[in-house]
């Protein structure tokens, strides 16, 4: 369970986040929507332990984020990938990083379309091919919390299709921001909006 | 020990790649020695060693505070570029992300300066001694643990900071300017033991510059690996 209480973050004099509280049972799917600079994105950092915040606290489990590191898998607007290693190497480092046998990246790429890719340094990468490899990277260690920032962006229709099957498994608690209200009404079991840092139900979509 | 290495062996590969941080840390040391070594008169440490004079300094004194102020020059430039490779892609926060001990990353990352130092090295010693016409004899093979204590060092401090200046608007101003201070230790002792191999062909009394930069190099590998946790967090 993921669990905000009373969280606020403040970058020099501006509050991203006001008082948030926010309860996220096991296994739920949060679509987090509000317009651009509304503290979608700091709201991810702060479950992921990239950012502390300035009041409050934030547990997943019990536990602060960074003392569950391994647990977390982190999609933000940056892919955290190395323009000079291939595909391959950064997912091997990646695995050496996280204790993950390095046997299970080819089948992960493969399962990313990438598997041709593999050799590939990443600097050579279309965008789509960047956010997929990105996405590898955050359930390479098949993630227990899985933080999207927008994770659609810039993928084709056929992977925006597939994209679902790879993300979400049994037990999975799964948070991720959008803009695309249609995609959070299919995919989320629940829905949070955000307004300048501040969290309200989103209504329900027009019919 | 197994992350450690899988971090400098990411920056190396990284590195043999893109050739973003060694090849510019060896131009401009060659340049430098260039420039530096000039400025000696023809043979200077080839001449007999003058008796000392009080206040007085020679060619010898003084070729060591050259090459070791190149090296430290290459350093910062390589530190600087070091630091980016992970700046880019946001990639430092795919580290952060990571179960991994911070010290495991700076440990990393000091491996890697460690090497980029030493290619540098590699290149700027035997262009100091071509074009300073520095006996060779007189500095091998004594330059060897002079220069390792030293790189120790100097990637200590240069890890830590290339790392902390990463965030700042000013970083390419910000890192000499808290880099130079610093590294001056570094480059004292190995200046010194550096002269003091060409003009006695040994070590002698000056030893005891081993023992400063080796109290050094604990010190701020200690202190990089303690504290770069609180460097590299938001």
């Amino acid at each position: 369970m993921i669990v905000l209480s009373d969280v606020g973050r403040r970058f020099g004099t501006l509050w991203a986040l006001r008082n948030v509280s926010l309860e996220i049972a096991d296994g739920a799917t949060v679509a987090l929507l509000g317009a651009n600079g509304s503290g979608k994105s700091t709201l991810l950092r702060l479950m992921a332990g990239l950012t502390k915040p300035t009041s409050g606290q934030v547990r997943l489990d019990g536990s602060e984020p960074r003392k569950c590191k391994a647990r977390i898998g982190f999609l933000g607007h940056e892919p955290f990938l190395y323009r000079y290693l291939s595909a391959t190497e950064n997912l091997r480092f990646y695995a050496d990083l996280y204790g993950v046998d390095r046997s299970s990246v080819e089948p992960l790429l493969a399962r990313l379309e990438l598997d041709s890719k593999g050799p590939a340094l990443v600097h050579t990468f279309s965008r789509g091919e960047t956010q997929r490899l990105g996405i590898a990277r955050a359930l390479l260690h098949d993630p227990d919390f899985l933080l999207l920032d927008e994770p659609f962006t810039g993928l084709d229709e056929r992977s925006c299709t597939r994209l679902p099957e790879l993300l979400f498994r049994s037990g999975r608690t799964v948070v991720m921001s959008t803009h695309d209200r249609a995609r959070a009404d299919e995919l989320a079991t629940r829905q949070l909006r955000l307004e300048g840092g501040r969290l309200s139900p989103a209504e329900a979509a027009p019919a | 020990m197994k992350t450690v290495l899988a971090l400098a062996a990411k920056d190396l590969r990284a590195e043999s790649r893109g050739r973003q941080v060694a090849p510019v840390m060896v131009v401009f040391a060659l340049c430098l020695v260039f420039l530096l070594t000039f400025a000696l008169p023809p043979g200077a440490l080839r001449a007999p060693v003058p008796a000392p004079r009080a206040g007085a300094l020679g060619a010898r004194d003084l070729s060591g505070l050259m090459l070791w102020t190149t090296i430290l020059f290459a350093g910062i430039l390589g530190f600087g570029r070091s630091a980016t490779v992970d700046r880019e892609g946001s990639a430092a926060d795919g580290l952060l992300l990571a179960p991994v001990d911070p010290a495991a990353i700076y440990t990393g990352k000091m491996l890697g300066n460690l090497a980029y130092l030493t290619a540098a090295e590699l290149f700027a010693i035997p262009l100091f001694v071509l074009f300073a016409n520095v006996p060779v004899g007189g500095l091998l093979p004594g330059i060897i643990p002079v220069a390792l204590v030293a790189n120790i060092g100097l990637a200590a401090v240069g890890t830590l900071f290339g790392a902390a200046t990463q965030h700042a608007e000013a970083r390419s101003l910000l890192l000499p300017l808290l880099t130079f201070p610093l590294a001056l230790p570094v480059v004292l002792g190995a200046s010194k033991l550096t002269s003091t191999l060409l003009i006695e062909r040994g070590f002698g009394s000056e030893s005891r510059w081993f023992i400063l930069l080796s109290v050094f190099d604990v010190v701020f590998v200690t202190l990089g690996a303690v504290t770069f946790e609180f460097v590299i967090e938001e």
